[in-house]
């Protein structure tokens, strides 16, 4: 009997220790798999790398993963995706000019990766592995400047697009070119610029007339035309602002247009510099009559913003023709005859002048060959006055 | 054998000439004897039109119902003169001359049915076809059309014996052209040529007059004219001063103005003044066409003198100062291009209707030769990046340049602009610069691509243009092999046209 009890009690004790030691083992393995996943948790770097294309380096941002991603089953399906914020002042998206980079309908940088097959439930990506090499060419900020950038990694299910893992990491950026808030701003500079030019131009021959008004209307309408009917009325009244401020300043004769147009060679490209130019023709010309003093300004703004010379003649030809002109002409300005010009480079700029209109006499529309004869009489004129 | 006849239909006088049976050319005068036709028409009455000299020293006694210099307007497709109860085109006008000239010459040498009809060099394809369109009113067949400085150089190799380089020089009643020919013998190569359209004797005409207004307002104080009528009267007399200055160095006329008679005297060095813009324009186009000729004054060999106007001693100080030589004055101003268009007739009769010419007249034929050059460029309307405006422009693309020698032929290539572009605009173009604005379109249509295909694709451009004024161009998209092939006729009948179209596969 007491043998008996005493097995019982050894019994009861070793089954006691089995028990303690078996939980002492799970409890090491819990913290071990604990460990793992913290020495395995997932995580991303972004490293300042290159890529060679044809005769091109590219600077890249290398976003590269590693660590643990869980899935339901074995044999998994999984994609990487990558977006990208602009968090210097703010949270704002990083937009990209490669389609292969951009969320559906947007020019919002997003990538998202060909489904990876992911061979265990568990998957540690032990070593560091690439998810996308992404040219920094490519990539538009916001602002021009140091930018804190914000990079997101997650690993979702490819078929329900649950998120597995996820992880944020932040760099710093020198965006050499502006952004894209920075050219919002200039846009709207710009339209202030073209608006109070042209007004300055419908004004200079001493009144403001209504076919005038029509073609500063028009290009207003046609610039409302870029916007979402939901932002039209705001940005209407933002231009029509700009007509009002300059319509009171030319009153009270309190305007000068190089300081409208000051900062233009900051903000305009060169096309932009265009449209603003050929506007002001536009509103010389509106009245079928192109003044002194519309001829002047248009000059003026013509020297101001740089123009291309050539282009520039062009326009002039084609909207402020000789023969709308009401004063008499002025042959150098008309043939653009440079005072620092030597008689032999006038009698060869006189000789390509007068090859380019003298093709123009015979041309189908009238007005051109009424212009052509007109020309060929000035470049005649300076040649007796040069050579 | 039916008469070969050459016309020069002129903006102030036209002359008619026919080859004589050893195939020399003779201008034949008009039924008053003259051997050149004012081109002016006197409308007196719906019935009654007439035509030269007469037209003319009537156009005082009612100036609205005198057409002249019509010439000038071939290219104005809305040019109407309105007279009584009729307007009439240009072309029509024009018609009414070239009848009036061949039915004088029928009179001596018979009946006159086949004919070439000289033109300015710088006419383009609307100006040429005017002309032909005159012909056919006048019930005659064109059977080819001569650039005047051509014709003229043609006549000038005939009778003078000439080698080297030669630049004619063909200042007439309303145009002015210069070109630079190389001529072997009888062997005429035109090398480029050049035109200005409103430059010539009438120009002349009006500033003699102003000289005239200057003058008189200067010493009466009063107008010498207000009337249309007494305009055209003055115009007749400024024409006359115009040519006694050729000759004199002063001439006294007397002016009968509003406020009374006075006597005014008009200097050579006066008129030269006032002519010295124009004489500028000439000098312009003389070094143009050198440009063109890529040679130099002293590359010229000779100066051949055509058309009225070369008459005005200014006229002839300017091309000496300008080319240091004399110019050659062989034959008569007026009447070489007229007679120049005749061996022209002559040539086509012999290449086209051998059996309908004598042994004689293509024996003298086969001596000569002539090869002319592509009056205008040509080309098409492309795509093209502006990196100023920072967007695509349309841009004129020449294909075959101005003065190309005839025959030639020009391959060029171009791309779609956009993917899937299931369509190309193809068009022809007659003029010069890459501006779109300022180049004539002969031709436009759409040419049907494969779709779905990416931008870049190649269309090749191929412009053949014959020496018979025949312009093929065959448009090529090379990856499909589909082509479209376009037959424009430069300065070819209407009834020929007709003719070669019935023949062509599209």
């Amino acid at each position: 009997m007491e043998v008996i009890f005493w097995i019982g009690i050894i019994w009861f004790i070793l089954t006691l220790y089995g028990n303690y030691k078996e939980k002492q083992e799970q409890e090491a393995m819990i913290k071990r798999i604990a460990k793992e996943r913290q020495d395995n948790i997932f995580k991303s770097k972004v490293i300042n790398d290159k890529i060679v294309v044809e005769d091109s380096i590219w600077d890249t941002f290398k976003i590269d993963i590693k660590g643990i991603v869980e899935g339901s089953h074995d044999n998994f399906d999984m994609r990487f995706i990558v977006r990208m914020f602009d968090i210097t002042d703010g949270e704002y998206p990083i937009l990209c000019t490669l389609e292969d980079f951009q969320a559906v309908d947007s020019r919002v940088f997003f990538y998202e990766s060909n489904i990876e097959k992911l061979p265990y439930k568990e998957t540690i990506f032990s070593d560091w592995f690439s998810v996308i090499n992404i040219p920094k060419i490519f990539l538009e900020f916001p602002k021009k400047g140091n930018r804190k950038i914000q990079i997101k990694v997650f690993a979702i299910d490819a078929n329900t697009r649950n998120i597995l893992a996820e992880d944020n990491i932040e760099v710093t950026y020198l965006a050499e070119e502006k952004g894209y808030i920075d050219r919002q701003n200039d846009t709207k500079y710009f339209e202030e610029m073209v608006i109070k030019t042209a007004m300055l131009v419908s004004a200079s021959d001493g009144t403001m007339d209504d076919d005038e008004a029509r073609v500063v209307k028009d290009w207003i309408k046609k610039r409302l035309s870029y916007f979402d009917e939901s932002r039209q009325t705001e940005e209407k009244n933002r231009l029509n602002g700009y007509i009002k401020d300059i319509f009171f300043d030319i009153e009270s004769g309190d305007v000068d247009i190089y300081e409208i147009l000051e900062g233009i060679e900051n903000i305009a490209s060169e096309g932009e510099k265009f449209e603003l130019f050929q506007l002001c023709l536009d509103v010389a010309q509106a009245d079928g009559e192109a003044d002194e003093a519309e001829l002047k300004i248009v000059y003026d703004i013509a020297d101001y913003i740089k123009l291309d010379r050539s282009q520039f003649r062009s326009m002039i030809e084609k909207t402020l023709p000789v023969t709308i002109h009401t004063s008499e002409a002025n042959a150098d300005k008309l043939l653009d005859i440079d005072s620092s010009m030597t008689n032999k480079e006038i009698k060869k700029y006189l000789r390509e002048q007068y090859k380019k209109w003298n093709a123009r006499v015979s041309s189908k529309d009238v007005k051109i060959r009424e212009q052509a004869e007109k020309m060929i009489n000035l470049i005649a004129e300076a040649r007796k006055k040069y050579i | 054998m039916s008469n070969i006849v050459g016309i020069d239909l002129g903006t102030t006088m036209s002359a008619i000439a026919v080859l004589n049976s050893v195939g020399k050319p003779e201008i034949i005068p008009n039924k008053d004897g003259d051997r050149i036709t004012p081109s002016v028409i006197f409308f007196e009455s719906d019935e009654k039109i007439l035509v030269g000299e007469e037209a003319k020293n009537t156009a005082a006694t009612d100036s609205n119902s005198v057409a002249k210099e019509f010439k000038r307007e071939m290219h104005n497709e809305d040019y109407r003169f309105k007279v009584n109860h009729n307007s009439y085109t240009a072309s029509e006008l024009s018609s009414f001359i070239l009848k009036k000239l061949v039915q004088d010459a029928s009179l001596q040498v018979g009946n006159i049915k086949d004919v070439v009809i000289s033109v300015p060099a710088y006419f383009k394809e609307g100006q040429r076809n005017a002309t032909m369109q005159a012909g056919e009113l006048a019930g005659l067949n064109v059977i080819s059309i001569i650039n005047e400085p051509t014709a003229a150089a043609l006549y000038y190799a005939s009778t003078v014996d000439i080698n080297g380089k030669g630049l004619v020089y063909d200042l007439g009643g309303g145009t002015f052209d210069v070109t630079v020919t190389q001529a072997d013998g009888k062997d005429i190569q035109i090398i480029a040529s050049e035109g200005d359209h409103h430059l010539g004797g009438v120009d002349f005409d009006i500033a003699m007059l102003e000289l005239m207004e200057d003058k008189y307002s200067k010493e009466t104080g009063g107008k010498l004219y207000s009337d249309e009528n007494d305009k055209q009267e003055f115009l007749l007399l400024a024409e006359d001063l115009k040519k006694s200055l050729s000759t004199r160095t002063s001439v006294k006329q007397k002016l009968s103005g509003e406020d009374g008679k006075i006597t005014v005297e008009i200097s050579q060095t006066e008129f030269e003044e006032k002519i010295s813009t124009y004489i500028s324009r000439t000098e312009l186009l003389v070094e143009q066409v050198l440009d063109e000729a890529d040679c130099e004054p002293e590359d010229i060999d000779y100066i051949l003198l055509v058309g009225g106007s070369s008459r005005i001693p200014a006229i002839q100080k300017s091309i000496k100062r300008l080319m240091g030589k004399e110019p050659i004055i062989a034959v008569n101003v007026d009447e070489a291009v007229a007679l120049g268009a005749a061996i022209k007739a002559g040539l086509v009769m012999v290449k086209n209707n051998p059996a309908s010419v004598s042994s004689t007249i293509a024996k003298e034929m086969n001596t000569l030769n002539v090869g002319d050059v592509a009056n205008h460029s040509y080309g098409t309307i492309s795509m093209s990046y502006d990196e100023n405006l920072q967007k695509h422009i349309s841009k004129n693309s020449i294909i075959i340049k101005k003065n190309t020698p005839l025959p030639a032929k020009v391959v060029d290539t171009f791309y779609t602009v956009s993917d899937g572009q299931s369509i190309v605009d193809i068009s022809i173009t007659q003029g010069e610069g890459t501006d779109p604005d300022f180049v004539d379109i002969i031709h436009e249509e759409d040419m049907e691509l494969p779709e779905n295909r990416p931008k870049g694709q190649p269309i090749e451009f191929t412009y053949i243009y014959d020496d018979n004024g025949m312009m093929n161009c065959v448009f090529k998209d090379v990856n499909s092999g589909i082509s479209k092939e376009v037959s424009v006729h430069l300065g070819i009948s209407s009834a020929k046209k007709n003719a070669i179209d019935a023949f062509l596969v599209n």
